[in-house]
Formats: structure tokens, sequence, C-alpha cells
């Protein structure tokens, strides 16, 4: 009952991004920063958005189990869409110094290195790039050279499957090292740490909408078939040919209108033959195209 | 240009691995365990890779040499191919590698010396005729020389064999080592070649044809034999006066003598191939002409195919030995 309400509330949004966050202390200068708002009061998980931006942020709270269920808990509630991007960001051990600096994660293993992920479109004109070990309890043991979290690879594994790879994205700050241990994370320190990185974090998100902006135009399925759709019947089959030939006639004819195109048709065959017809005399490299 | 370096473990400390990522020293380096693991996995997206491609290091364990697809050839009854290397630094839009692979990282294979090996073990097998072996199958021949010396440790190999053939297949103007060695008269410098207009809208990446056409003069001076690749025919407004420009310029520019052969071959793609390539690229111009599918292969169909064949034969007739003119049709 409520994945069908919430599909409808999310039928109206203009999807960009969906970030998963195991904490508060880390959610809230996101939340802050991209003027997010909390919303269903009845979700499991806390949920929060902004319709303008087309972001969603759910916070999953600690370790793979509630990362993965939070995952696939907002994608199957808000029905989103595959070309959304989907963001992990939150605090992680490192072996050393300087905390506060902020990673993409390249490569996520789990301890064992039975499980292993590659995430992401690599931005690594704005930050570094490094490997993270997703473990299942805290430690205070840290190797060089790699993070280590506590949701990061199941994030990975399971949204990589609702998008594509290249648009999941894993960042993480350094919270403590082998020097500086945390007993307890103090959630002023974690928003600290996440709140001095959003001047890269604007730049990010920059960066990840034009990667959804051509994502969705390859994938998104246009208003003029969308009305067809709703015309005539359209069976499995022919409702897959009518989104290719459709997407082959508009860059044969750019400049005609879909619905003069099709004016006279008065089923879904007939929209399916007038394609076919229009499309004999597409050339490749005709000089008007 | 490259910034993350996947390394698998086992060739960490090949000598031609930390050759070729000293030339990349602001790169990151991620060891892996085999380059599968982050190879042509499901979920990776082409079209977003191909904007940034990580360079995979690895070592191939099998199939080194491989027979070339049935109707693939010039001229011997025996035809192999090997690649050292999976996708291409050029974004050519009927390119097969990017509905072949979900990925578009670059996977070098390091161990050279294990395709030299099963070489010369597939010419003591085919004791009799001459064989040709193509390069660039998977890859281009040229483009990547300056990061992986592949050429330069290749052309060794079969200098001297006199019973075979190497074509290095390429569209890429980078000459060396071809320049600075002796010339082979067993390998030939093969490029893709297609009318000045198409190759802009579709050769994303590579040389432009008239660089092309400067750069296979080069060779051919030098002493190379040069081969001249149709492959694949492009169909479009005005294709005869595209092609006829073109083979004119060619003809113009390169000496008979130099040319060593000439191949031509159709656009057909596999059924799911060519879906998954629409796929990547729905608003593609190319893919706007209506192609037609028959026994799972996607054409332009007999009519166009067979136009555009007699055509370009009419325009080398009487100009090239038609013993140096080849038509490929790939029957996969």
């Amino acid at each position: 009952m409520l994945i069908n309400k919430e599909k409808i509330l999310g039928g109206g949004f203009e999807f960009s991004i969906c970030w998963v966050i195991a904490l508060p202390s880390e959610a809230r200068p996101i939340i802050s920063a991209f003027k997010l708002t909390k919303t269903d009061d009845e979700a499991v998980f806390p949920i929060y958005k902004n319709e303008v931006t087309g972001q969603l942020l759910i916070i999953s709270g600690i370790g793979q189990m509630n990362a993965a269920a939070a995952t696939s808990y907002i994608c199957g509630r808000y029905n989103v869409p595959a070309w959304v991007a989907w963001i992990n960001i939150g605090i992680a051990g490192y072996a050393q110094e300087p905390l506060g600096k902020l990673f993409q994660v390249t490569k996520v293993t789990n301890e064992r290195q039975t499980r292993v992920a590659y995430p992401g479109f690599r931005f690594s004109k704005l930050m570094p790039l490094t490997t993270l070990i997703t473990r299942e309890q805290p430690c205070n043991d840290y190797e060089t050279d790699t993070l280590y979290d506590m949701e990061g690879l199941a994030f990975a594994e399971l949204a990589s499957r609702f998008s594509c790879n290249e648009l999941t994205f894993l960042f993480k700050v350094v919270s403590d090292t082998n020097a500086k241990q945390l007993r307890r994370i103090k959630p002023s320190y974690v928003e600290k740490l996440l709140a001095q990185n959003m001047r890269t974090i604007f730049l990010l998100v920059d960066e990840v909408k034009e990667l959804v902006k051509e994502e969705k135009r390859r994938l998104d399925i246009s208003n003029d078939v969308k009305v067809v759709l709703s015309k005539f019947h359209f069976s499995a089959s022919r409702k897959v040919q009518l989104v290719q030939k459709y997407r082959r006639w508009k860059t044969a004819f750019p400049n005609t209108p879909f619905s003069k195109a099709c004016a006279h048709a008065k089923s879904a065959g007939d929209v399916i033959h007038t394609l076919d017809e229009m499309l004999i005399s597409a050339v490749f490299d005709r000089p008007s195209s | 240009m490259i910034d993350t370096i996947f390394i698998e473990q086992d060739v960490l400390d090949h000598e031609r691995t930390k050759t070729v990522v000293s030339k990349f020293p602001k790169s990151r380096r991620i060891i892996i365990s085999r380059y599968q693991e982050v190879f042509n996995k499901r979920t990776q997206n082409f079209r977003l890779q191909k904007k940034q491609p990580a360079l995979i290091l690895a070592s191939k364990h099998k199939n080194f040499v491989l027979p070339a697809p049935a109707g693939f050839g010039i001229g011997t009854k025996k035809n192999f191919y090997f690649s050292h290397m999976y996708n291409c630094l050029y974004d050519c839009r009927y390119c097969f590698l990017q509905g072949m692979y979900s990925s578009a990282n670059y996977v070098l294979f390091v161990n050279y010396e294990d395709f030299y090996s099963q070489i010369e073990t597939t010419i003591s097998d085919n004791a009799k005729g001459r064989i040709t072996f193509f390069s660039g199958y998977d890859c281009d021949s040229l483009a990547f020389e300056k990061i992986s010396g592949f050429l330069k440790n290749t052309l060794p190999v079969f200098s001297g064999l006199e019973r075979a053939d190497l074509e290095l297949r390429t569209k890429s103007v980078q000459l060396e080592p071809l320049l600075s060695m002796e010339p082979q008269q067993n390998c030939i410098v093969a490029f893709s070649l297609m009318p000045e207009e198409l190759a802009k809208k579709l050769d994303n990446k590579a040389p432009c044809i008239s660089r092309r056409i400067a750069a296979l003069t080069r060779l051919a001076e030098r002493g190379w034999p040069i081969g001249l690749r149709f492959d694949p025919l492009i169909y479009s407004y005005d294709w005869k006066e595209k092609y006829e420009r073109l083979v004119g310029s060619l003809l113009e520019a390169l000496p008979n003598e130099s040319i060593h052969s000439i191949s031509y071959g159709p656009l057909r793609f596999p059924k799911k191939m060519y879906s998954e390539i629409f796929k990547l690229y729905p608003d593609e111009d190319l893919f706007s002409f209506s192609m037609k599918e028959a026994d799972g292969i996607v054409s332009y169909g007999n009519g166009i195919e067979n136009e555009m064949s007699d055509f370009l034969l009419g325009q080398l007739s009487g100009v090239v030995s038609s013993e140096k003119i080849f038509q490929c049709l790939s029957q996969n």
C-alpha cells in the first residue's frame, strides 16, 4: 500500500540524485546545503527530498544490511528511474592523516576480498581516488592506503543494479586514523568533517548531474511516445518497436511534429506503419539533417 | 589522459607493466585479481565509461591466436587474428566493440611473448601455404603504440618469416616505430578509410581522413606495403560522389606499387550487437536508416551492399589490379 502511494508521489519528481547516508550527523550538512526537507512520515527510514533539484536522501543506519535495505527501500518506494545517480557519502577510517580529507572510492571489497565492486565515474580532478574495505564490525587497525567503513560494499553492489556502475558513487571523509582512534564518534565532529568539504561536494553534484542528464536523454521515453501509448493499446513488443522507431524518426526528422506525422493514425499498428513509411526516406548525412 | 590503472596482481612486477605505469606518473594504481572483475561487468555503462576509460594491465592466459572469422582475408586461405588489447582510443559509431563489451576501459595484455610463441606454433602447425595474421581486430594496432610498444616488439618477430604476413589495421597517424625501422614486406599497414564527411560524423576522436592519407603516403614513401580498407562501406546521401572523391584522393596520393591490397565490406551487425549499440546511441543519425534483418544479421540488405561494392570496384577498375582487391563479408 505504502509503496503504491509513494510511487504516485514519485511520479511527478524530476529525479537526479539519491543519497544513501548511514548517520544523521553525516546527512545533516547535505540536507542543509541542498535544502532537503523531511518527507514521508510513514517511511521505515528517515527520508528527505528537494523536488526542485530532484534529490532524495535516506538515512540508513550503520552496517551493510541497513545500507542495502535503505537503498532498495527508497528505490522501490519512489520508483527511482534508471538514470538516477546514487551517492553514498560518509566518514571512514584511514591509516594516517589528514583527517577531514575527502576521497572518491574506486574499489570496494569486504575484508576477505571475496566480494569486490568498482563503482563510479571517476572525478580525479576534484579529489583523490582510493580503495575501501567494508567491515562488519568497527575496527582500529587500519592498513596503509585504504579506507575502512561499514556500508560501502553493499551499497555499491545494489545501487549499480538500479542504475549503473558509472552512476554509483562512494565518497568518504577521513574521520579517524591509527594515531587518532575514536572511541565514540561525536555527531558534531562528523558534521564538521562533512561541512568542511561542501565546496567540493557542490562541484561533484554539478558533475554528477551532467552525467544524469546524458543518461536521461538516452533512456527516458519522450512525451510524444507517452501520449501515443496512452491513446492506443500497444502490446509489449509493439511498445519496444514504437520507442525505437520514434527515436530513429526523431533523429531523421527533428523538425517534424510527431502529432502532425501521426495525425491520421487510428491504432497502434497505424502509428508503427506511419513511422516505417517515413523512415524509408531517412538517409544518413542528408544535408538538412 | 589516464587517471587510473588497474593492475593484475600477477603482472605487478612484469617489466612491461613497470614501463607502462611509468608513463602515467600521476595515475592512481589499483591492484586487482583478474581483469574480468573490472572489465565487462553487467552493470557497467559503455557510453559513460568511454568519456574516461581506465587502463587495465593484465595477463592473457589462453586464446592468444584465433582463426579469423570466415569471409575475412586478403588473399591467403589461412587467416588468424590476435588481440593484445581490448578496446580502442577512438570512438567510432559503427564499431562492434561498443556492442560487444559493456566496458570501455582499455585492457592491455603485457605478456606479449606468449602471443609470439603461439604465432610461431600456428605457423608450424600450418606448414603449407601462406598465413596472414591480423592485428587490430579488438583494438587499433598503432594508436596505443607510444604506451604499449607492442609493434616495436612484434615487428622483429615477423622479420624474415617467408610464409607469414602481418596486417596492422589502424586509423592512427602515430607512425613510430614504422618510420624509424626498415620496412618489412610481410607487414602491411592497413588504414581504415571512409569519405571525409562521414568520418567527421562517425570516427570520433580518430584522425581526419586527410591526415590518414598523409600518413599512409609517408609510409608508402618509406617502403611499407599499404592496405586500403573500405570496411565498412557507409551508405549515405550522395555516397557515390563521396566515395569517388575519396578513391580519387587515395589513388592520386599513393604510387600503385605501394598498394599491397584493398579490401571492402558492408556494414553488418549481429542482431544482438546492433540492438546493444542502438540502445547506447539511440539518437545516432547512422541508425535512422531502415536496415534489414535476415538470419540474425542486420545490414543494408543485398541490393545496397551490391550497389556499393560494384561502384567501388568500378572506381578501382583499370587502376588497381583485381588480384589486390578483396571483399570481406562477415558471416558471424
